[in-house]
């Protein structure tokens, strides 16, 4: 018992530790991000017909963008976009979008607050 | 899709700054000490208004200056001229930068600014102080003699300028003849006089012809140069007359003439967009260095007056002179201003190295077809904005042409609305 407390607070302590030591500031996230606000709305909110952001995984985002800087021939105006970051920048904007999904579990804790709000 | 609230406050707000806020206390009324006026609500003023509001969660007061209740885009106003857009669309208001985010805004005209008291002269009202300001109040004119810009639009501010213009050009018929001139660099939307171009070479055209002379200040198309060059010497080479290096020396204005350089021109309809500088406010206030107003672009501070920060047009950096590029300034500036009312460095490595800024303009090419322009701009580490990347539409097309309203819709809204 008194073994394992000792395992737990060690890896608690790690885990403090290790956030601490690589932890990102994620405002500078948002402010690249807001970056591509002006096309795919605000926190990524799209009105009308372009994409929105808000619900794009890291992974996708990152897998797209990257397929958008490899292109042999650049075509559109977001495979130019994708050629002005740096691939960390673009982990980074990923990590922003991906943080606003709201997940199934969200969506239905919001739904039971509105059903309890009634 | 709406954003759960709980979630919205902690990754977007002031919380992820480290700094405490009631959940409450988002967007509701003030009490917190902090005061940032901004003056102009065009797309650089209305966008730090805003994002300033969203990343201090409401804690920082936002005072928007303008002499209006809203704002008129020039961005798609040169589809007002051939009757594709209505400029009560391009009508932005700013209620709902009121109603939405909590930004005071006050109807007035800034005539000072001093730097030193922290404090503005308003034309109507009693000065108010501040704690920073952020100034975007775009261009201002350097006119040359007989220029009378009621009988001579410029159309280069959207409003009754553009309403002008598009009377005149109603009146147009086949044969007759349109004379504009294009300022010498930099100057408001690069593309943007070769764009107006095209659209009245395109209404010629369906109106069975006519001549349009285009009396460039520059040595050679400023943006989009494959585009433009490929319309003015195919599609419009029977109607575009383009010169290079041409100075305006004087305007007669009753007779629609222009003395250049080049030589006298005659016009049905006289088109003169005259060089630019920074908005008269600027200069005033002291906050000028030639015609621009210098500024550090890891925040956007003036490099003359401490807790002054000048955004879109009216500021000196390198970067092109548009909306898309005002908005994405703001941000930057939004971002320093939070960080510094609550102690936090605007100078750590890691955000050093990811200011980034970026510009995209579509243009119409013809009645259906449009180009775009895109760019981004980094950091370099030192003091000013790199160009990192700049790509150019291969061709005109219609869908290009649909793609236009999207992102126009998306830039009103993500400034204004
Ligand atoms: C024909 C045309 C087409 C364009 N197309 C595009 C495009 O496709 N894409 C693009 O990105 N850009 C485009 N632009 C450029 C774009 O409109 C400007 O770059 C942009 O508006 C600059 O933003 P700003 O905030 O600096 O100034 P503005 O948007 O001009 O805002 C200035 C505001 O300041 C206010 N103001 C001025 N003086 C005072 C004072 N003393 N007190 C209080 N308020 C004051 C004014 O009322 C105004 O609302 C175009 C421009 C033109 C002319």
């Amino acid at each position: 018992m008194y073994q394992s407390k000792k395992v737990i607070m060690v890896a608690a302590l790690f885990t403090v530790w290790s956030q601490f030591s690589f932890a990102e500031d994620t405002t500078i996230n948002r402010l690249l991000a807001s970056q591509c606000a002006q096309c795919h709305g605000t926190y990524g909110m799209a009105v009308g017909e372009m994409d929105g952001l808000n619900d794009e995984s890291y992974k996708d985002l990152v897998e797209d963008l990257n397929d958008m800087r490899g292109e042999d021939s650049l075509e559109n105006i977001m495979d130019h976009q994708a050629m002005g970051y740096t691939q960390e920048q673009i982990e980074r904007i990923a990590r922003f979008y991906d943080s606003l999904k709201v997940t199934d579990l969200q969506e239905s804790e919001d739904e039971e607050e509105q059903e309890e709000d009634k | 899709m709406t954003i759960n609230r709980r979630k919205f406050i902690k990754n977007l707000g002031i919380a992820s700054l480290g700094v405490a806020s009631s959940p409450s206390s988002i967007f509701a009324n003030t009490h917190s000490s902090k005061h940032v006026v901004v003056i102009g609500g065009g797309f650089g003023g209305a966008t730090a208004a805003k994002y300033l509001r969203l990343w201090s969660n409401g804690d920082i007061k936002v005072t928007l200056i303008d002499p209006l209740q809203q704002h008129t885009s020039c961005v798609m106003s040169n589809l007002v001229l051939n009757e594709r857009q209505k400029l009560k669309n391009l009508r932005l208001y700013y209620e709902t930068l009121k109603q939405k985010y909590g930004v005071e805004h006050l109807k007035d005209k800034v005539l000072d600014i001093d730097s030193y008291a922290q404090k503005i002269d308003l034309k109507h009202g009693e000065s108010i102080s501040y704690d920073k300001l952020i100034i975007s109040t775009g261009i201002g004119f350097k006119k040359v003699s007989g220029h009378d810009f009621r009988k001579v639009p410029h159309a280069w501010i959207a409003g009754s300028q553009t309403n002008i213009l598009k009377n005149q050009l109603a009146e147009m018929e086949a044969g007759d003849t349109f004379v504009m001139s294009i300022p010498k660099s930099p100057y408001r939307c690069p593309p943007g006089p070769y764009e107006r171009a095209c659209v009245v070479a395109d209404m010629l055209k369906r109106r069975g012809g006519g001549n349009v002379i285009v009396l460039d200040a520059n040595e050679g198309i400023q943006a989009e140069k494959h585009t433009f060059s490929k319309a003015f010497n195919g599609i419009y080479s029977n109607i575009i007359d383009y010169h290079t290096n041409v100075k305006i020396n004087e305007v007669d204005s009753n007779a629609r003439e222009v003395y250049t350089s080049d030589g006298t021109f005659e016009a049905d309809v006289l088109n003169i967009i005259p060089n630019q500088k920074a908005n008269r406010l600027l200069k005033t206030a002291s906050l000028t260095d030639g015609d621009w107003a210098p500024v550090d672009p890891i925040s956007y501070e003036s490099t003359i007056f401490s807790n002054v920060h000048i955004i879109g047009d009216a500021q000196a950096t390198n970067q092109p002179k548009s909306a898309h590029m005002a908005n994405s300034q703001a941000k930057v500036c939004a971002d320093a201003i939070v960080r510094s009312l609550y102690n936090l460095s605007i100078y750590s490595f890691e955000r050093l190295e990811n200011i980034t800024t970026n510009s995209a303009c579509y243009s119409p090419i013809t009645y259906n077809e449009a180009s775009w322009l895109t760019a981004n701009f980094a950091y370099d580490g030192v003091s000013s904005m790199k160009l990192k990347h700049i790509g150019e539409a291969k061709e005109w097309s219609r869908e290009n042409y649909k793609e236009m309203y999207a992102w126009a819709n998306n830039l009103f809204f993500d400034s204004f609305y």
